[in-house]
């Protein structure tokens, strides 16, 4: 009986698919369990972002019952400050990560597409670009101004859209020499028509890879320019600047510096299982 | 019949590539090249790798901007041309790719790509276009059902069906098949070159056949054009080449063409031996000298220009006469 089943689907007994958890899947049940407790969490607490608890002033205190993770000196739930500062980490993360892939799939598709001097000229830039040292310019310009959560999501862009350019210029330029690219313009098809309709569609692989490397790098980011205090304000908790609140208690309250710490550990790491997935499916199979 | 494509001098340089500081000197793949394909006429484009038949192609196709030298298509000159004007000519002339698999957009379906075509030209209306790609569909042998597969999802020569049908979407008066069946297994070639035959006999298409195939080129084309290091060493009807080539070169791709019946073979010529010399630095005076059997020391003096006893079968041989008689004795027992 269960032979005649596999003669059926002759594709099923050739190729046994064993269930296998791939990066992207494992990656994006991560985010979404994270995306999904950094909504919901600081709804369901019973405590605000900024809610001092009076009686419990002065120092940290270690978890208990009433508080999961413990509260910080000025007696404020750990947990809920975590929760609420994802919100604020993996927005400014993924905002500035799809303005960077916005800006370098754009960039790098003229590039690739055209060559010559325009390549030339975008290319350089995107050198020049590579080769300022982010987090120098990241503090004289935070130390200018006061960064909004906006001008922090262009701040951060502008460091990553390099590489996003790059990797996206390189498959631009390979789509670029396919017959199906000459088919086009011998149809008669402009320019703009020809990357919209037959290269980008065809760099989507590559383009996602470049995006989720740049969530990842984005999100690190932020979180070092909010520990360095030149990111969000407190009290305004995000994961970087609850790392710089518990630098003083590092030893003797560690429950408020672990938790954002490996939270934003998990996120990269699920970013990154996600890109690296990406890339694999679009080798492979 | 009248004139759809005339090619006169045709050069193409290749920028050199740069390394370091020191850039290369540019390289010629096309050199005073000069064709012309009538209406309703199939004329092949013979040569081995690196001849520069696929940059004559794509030259034609105004994919590649020439150095020096007019193509007319249908009286108005191509080279240079403003896009409107450029536009207006892309429907009459079309292309088919060599390779089936990169020609076709992988992620779009295959009506897709064909109502692209008719769309870019305002052809019908958006209501009408699906009937029509179905219609075109069949016309290249295939299923309309095929309208909403994608090209991974069918065979090599089915693809290549596509591609031309995706061609004739346009209704073009010329088509330049780039080595369009030398990437399909031998009986699936059979099946397209009897299609584009079909299209030429009830549409009155226009060929330009590029193919370093000569048995090929022999069945299906009426004229011949062969292409040695981008320069044209031999052209006429296809019956006067192969009774009676007139360049050594074509000689020799004749009679190294298989014959299925041993008697048939020729021995009159040795093989040639070795390859084409390097683009980047071709022989003085005649191209084909250095491989060149009968090679005399004036060969290495003048290019020789293109010539014959007929217009329509012309060599640039300097030596083509007396080889031409000499042979002749050779093949007829006194």
């Amino acid at each position: 009986m269960t032979r005649g089943c596999v003669m059926a689907e002759p594709r099923a007994s050739l190729h046994p698919r064993r269930r296998r958890i791939d990066g992207v899947t494992a990656g994006l049940t991560l985010l979404a369990i994270i995306a999904f407790a950094v909504v919901a969490g600081p709804w369901l607490s019973p405590y605000g972002y900024d809610e001092q608890a009076l009686a419990l002033l002065g120092q940290p205190r270690p978890p208990s019952l009433s508080h999961w993770l413990g509260t910080d000196e000025l007696g404020r739930d750990v947990l809920t400050r975590l929760l609420y500062g994802g919100r604020i980490s993996l927005a400014v993360g993924l905002a500035g990560a799809a303005v960077a892939t916005g800006a370098g799939t754009l960039i790098g598709a003229l590039a690739g597409y055209f060559g010559g001097w325009i390549d030339q000229l975008l290319m350089r830039f995107t050198d020049v670009m590579l080769s300022i040292p982010a987090l120098p310019l990241v503090l004289v310009i935070a130390g200018l101004i006061r960064p909004a959560p906006t001008l922090l999501v262009l701040l951060i862009a502008t460091l990553i859209w390099p590489g996003a350019a790059r990797l996206v210029r390189s498959h631009v330029r390979s789509i670029r020499k396919l017959d199906y690219v000459a088919a086009a313009q011998t149809l008669g098809a402009g320019s703009a028509r020809i990357i919209a309709r037959h290269v980008l569609p065809n760099a989507v692989p590559a383009i996602a890879v470049s995006a989720t490397i740049a969530v990842g790098g984005a999100i690190m980011l932020e979180s070092a320019l909010s520990f360095l205090g030149f990111g969000i304000q407190p009290p305004v908790p995000t994961w970087g600047n609850l790392l710089n609140e518990a630098a003083p208690w590092l030893v003797s309250a560690p429950w408020m510096s672990i938790p954002p710490g490996a939270l934003i550990l998990l996120s990269v790491v699920a970013v990154n299982l996600v890109g690296d997935g990406l890339r694999v499916r679009g080798s492979g199979l | 019949m009248s004139r759809l494509l005339d090619v006169a001098g045709l050069t193409v340089d290749f920028r050199g590539q740069r390394q370091g500081w020191v850039k290369a000197p540019p390289v010629r793949a096309l050199s005073d090249v000069a064709l012309h394909v009538d209406s309703g006429e199939i004329v092949g484009i013979v040569g081995e790798s690196g001849s520069g038949k696929t940059t004559l192609g794509r030259a034609i196709l105004g994919l590649i901007r020439p150095t020096e030298g007019s193509i007319h298509f249908e009286g108005t000159p191509l080279v240079g041309a403003p896009p409107k004007q450029m536009r207006a000519v892309r429907r009459r002339l079309q292309a088919v790719f060599q390779d089936p698999t990169s020609s076709l957009n992988p992620s779009m379906t295959v009506g897709a790509a064909i109502a692209e075509a008719l769309a870019l030209h305002g052809i019908g209306t958006r209501e009408e276009r699906p009937a029509r790609v179905a219609a075109l569909l069949e016309r290249v042998g295939l299923p309309a059902s095929a309208a909403a597969r994608y090209p991974r999802m069918l065979s090599g020569g089915q693809r290549q069906r596509v591609g031309i049908a995706r061609a004739l979407a346009v209704e073009p008066a010329l088509i330049v098949a780039d080595e369009a069946v030398s990437a399909l297994d031998v009986s699936v070639q059979a099946g397209i070159v009897n299609l584009l035959s079909d299209l030429r006999d009830e549409l009155g298409l226009a060929m330009l056949f590029v193919s370093h195939d000569l048995s090929l080129v022999g069945y299906f084309c009426d004229r011949v054009v062969v292409l040695y290091l981008g320069r044209v060493m031999e052209s006429g009807p296809v019956d006067a080449i192969f009774a009676a080539p007139r360049h050594p070169y074509t000689r020799a791709l004749i009679d190294a063409a298989p014959a299925i019946d041993p008697a048939q073979r020729s021995t009159a010529t040795a093989p040639l031996r070795g390859d084409p010399p390097s683009p980047m630095a071709p022989p003085s005076g005649c191209v084909f000298r250095t491989r060149c059997p009968h090679a005399i020391a004036r060969c290495a003096e003048v290019v020789p220009p293109l010539e014959g006893p007929a217009e329509g079968h012309r060599a640039a041989c300097i030596r083509q006469d007396e080889l031409t008689s000499a042979n002749h004795q050779e093949f007829v027992p006194s």
